[in-house]
């Protein structure tokens, strides 16, 4: 059997003038080699782990294009039964203050925005498959343009339903655009799989599941909350 | 009240903060009467877990008496005494209804982060980062517990503190790293780390049949302990003797038929190896240090099984597929399914098969947690476990 041959035969060119100097060089470069390749790694390891977000921002930044998924274990006519009321929709989307269903498929969108300026907006039904699908968009002179489609498919298994979520924004131009396209979402598809987990816990545990530091809107200890925050916050969410 | 905050790498103190209040109609308020320091509360303590906070409450290993009861909690009533479970699980989604409760799908308001990392989340758990919630912990002198109509076992007055509160994480967890070992009549089961949760698995692979229990450590007295208190029959001390050697003349060159990883991340070692990691991981190219996992699958029989119930957080270097699938080697991990364990363990108990105050080396109050901290990461004066009681 031919033996591998481990070390190549490399003629040492240096030996003449010394062998030190080619150790040292040849040192420096493994060196070298080793500290790229681990750079190279590291990146690779962060970049696997940074999971794209599904959501796109275009157009100066007046589109905020979202999808996200989920699967709820319900039965697929509850989840469509309580997706189809608008009115429900603040309860999971946290942005919105109210949406008020007015007959025939329309609804009245309301949302706060920081200074007390609010902003509203009605949508209609342009499409629905009962128990399937449904999709809405802004009337012609809304505010904001906005539009949407929920999809529901049964998930394998009776493992109840997998709910497949678009919504797009578009802000107007100028300043108040902007600043409404910034409360929309830095990140939009981040925003929206927020909302989506949020419908999965309001449905199949009743709550939305709070935590010591998640109660509060920026990065916080996970230690219990002072009284005046509760109070604070319990009447921000009753309204 | 009082509580334990993480301020950065082993800088932890007691300070007043809040008290916890109900925050959801499902949630309960516990005063805890007994509360424990984890391994794994070391890996805090080292700064080895990311999205950590200064300020944060630590501790997911306690026990106490119920005073209030949110609206939507109809099994618990003020004056129960509970053992509370670590991972918090809501008992209605898909993970669940299938008793995999640590993956709970509805518990980790923060699940965005964790997915980040690891592409999906688990459960949240009690007092451990902000990836797996921000839930203030229960080294405190109460706590919050959500989903209570789920997670609490009530526990009879006849037992005491001692014996039951590792019911909520480290009896169970060694309990389903054995478990997971499907030890048959005749088997030799290795555990990695004479640690609290090793000397459960010991203690578990014994009442689950196991003919021959190794034990693997440095800490002479840990390893005393597993073979007098937990039922260790061999005790291996890698810094005496070669791991795979001696295992290998334990049983008669075959390998262990299983064998449990009781350290995670923050295994220790010697020679090149030992090196290597440490460096990576300093330098952060690799988070967690597998020297453990690598002798475990080296050592163990062709067919067997690799149980991993030791913490690891992120990523590993030079991990050896190529010895487990060529031979046929399984592999099973995960946090402990806390909830589907605590009946029949606190039925063990109950019957006498198993008292598991015997790990207890250290008892302190709440207000020396720090220094309960210290002598369990240096093991000072042969720590095992620090219990803080309520003062």
């Amino acid at each position: 059997m031919p033996r591998i041959k481990l070390i190549p035969n490399i003629p040492n060119l240096q030996r003449r003038n010394g062998r030190r100097a080619g150790d040292v060089a040849r040192a420096s470069m493994s060196i070298f080699v080793v500290a790229s390749v681990n750079a190279i790694d590291s990146f690779a390891a962060r970049r696997s782990t940074d999971a794209e977000i599904a959501g796109v921002i275009d157009d100066e930044g007046r589109h905020r294009t979202a999808t996200a998924v989920t699967t709820i274990g319900l039965p697929i006519d509850d989840v469509y039964a309580f997706l189809r009321d608008f009115s429900n929709f603040p309860r999971f989307m946290t942005h919105l203050d109210s949406v008020a269903e007015q007959g025939d498929g329309r609804a009245h969108w309301r949302l706060r925005l920081p200074g007390g300026r609010t902003l509203e907006w009605d949508t209609e039904l342009i499409e629905e498959r009962i128990g399937e699908l449904f999709a809405w968009r802004s009337v012609a002179d809304a505010q904001v343009d906005n539009r949407g489609v929920i999809r529901l498919i049964p998930a394998p298994g009776g493992r109840g339903t997998e709910v497949h979520f678009d919504i797009r924004y578009t802000a107007p131009t100028g300043g108040f655009g902007v600043l409404i396209a910034t409360l929309l979402g830095m990140a939009p598809g981040q925003r929206v799989e927020g909302d989506l987990r949020r419908l999965k816990q309001l449905l199949e545990t009743g709550e939305i599941v709070h935590s010591d530091a998640s109660i509060h809107r920026l990065m916080h200890a996970a230690q219990p909350p002072t009284d005046q925050f509760v109070q604070r916050h319990m009447t921000e969410e009753a309204a | 009240m009082r509580a334990l905050c993480w301020y950065g790498k082993q800088k932890v103190r007691v300070e007043t903060v809040p008290d916890p209040k109900i925050l959801n109609d499902r949630d309960a308020i516990v005063r805890v009467t007994s509360t424990a320091i984890c391994g794994s509360d070391l890996h805090l303590y080292n700064g080895f877990v990311p999205t950590m906070e200064r300020g944060d409450v630590l501790g997911h290993e306690f026990m106490g008496e119920v005073v209030e009861v949110g609206p939507e909690v109809r099994n618990l009533a003020v004056g129960d005494r509970v053992v509370v479970p670590f991972p918090i699980a809501c008992g209605a989604c898909e993970m669940c209804r299938q008793q995999l409760f640590s993956l709970c799908e509805n518990s980790n308001p923060n699940a965005w982060i964790a997915e980040k990392l690891w592409g999906h989340s688990p459960a949240g758990i009690f007092g451990y980062s902000h990836m797996l919630g921000g839930f203030a912990g229960g080294q405190a002198e109460y706590v919050r517990v959500p989903f209570a109509d789920v997670g609490p076992l009530k526990v009879p007055r006849g037992l005491s503190d001692e014996q039951v509160l590792f019911l909520s994480d480290i009896f169970p967890t060694g309990y389903m790293g054995a478990e997971m070992c499907d030890i048959q009549p005749g088997q030799v089961i290795a555990v990695w780390g004479a640690g609290p949760v090793g000397q459960f698995a010991i203690a578990s692979a014994r009442m689950l049949g196991a003919e021959r229990i190794i034990a693997i450590d440095r800490h002479p007295f840990r390893l005393r302990m597993a073979q007098i208190r937990a039922g260790a029959t061999d005790v291996i001390n890698y810094e005496q003797d070669d791991v795979q050697d001696a295992l290998a003349e334990l049983t008669g060159g075959r390998g262990p038929d299983a064998c449990i990883d009781a350290v995670g991340l923050e295994a220790h070692g010697h020679g090149l190896s030992y090196a290597y990691d440490r460096t990576k991981q300093a330098l952060k190219l690799e988070s967690d240090r597998p020297l453990v996992l690598r002798q475990a699958i080296r050592a163990c029989r062709n067919g067997g099984i690799i149980s991993i119930i030791g913490v690891y957080g992120g990523f590993i270097d030079k991990f050896p597929i190529g010895a487990v699938m060529n031979r046929s080697l399984t592999i099973r991990s995960g946090q402990c399914h806390v909830h589907r364990y605590l009946q029949p363990l606190l039925e063990r108990i109950e019957r006498g098969e198993i008292d598991p105050s015997f790990i207890v080396t250290h008892r302190m109050t709440l207000d020396e947690a720090p220094r309960g901290y210290d002598t369990f990461l240096n093991k000072r004066d042969e720590c095992v476990k620090v219990v803080l009681a309520a003062a």
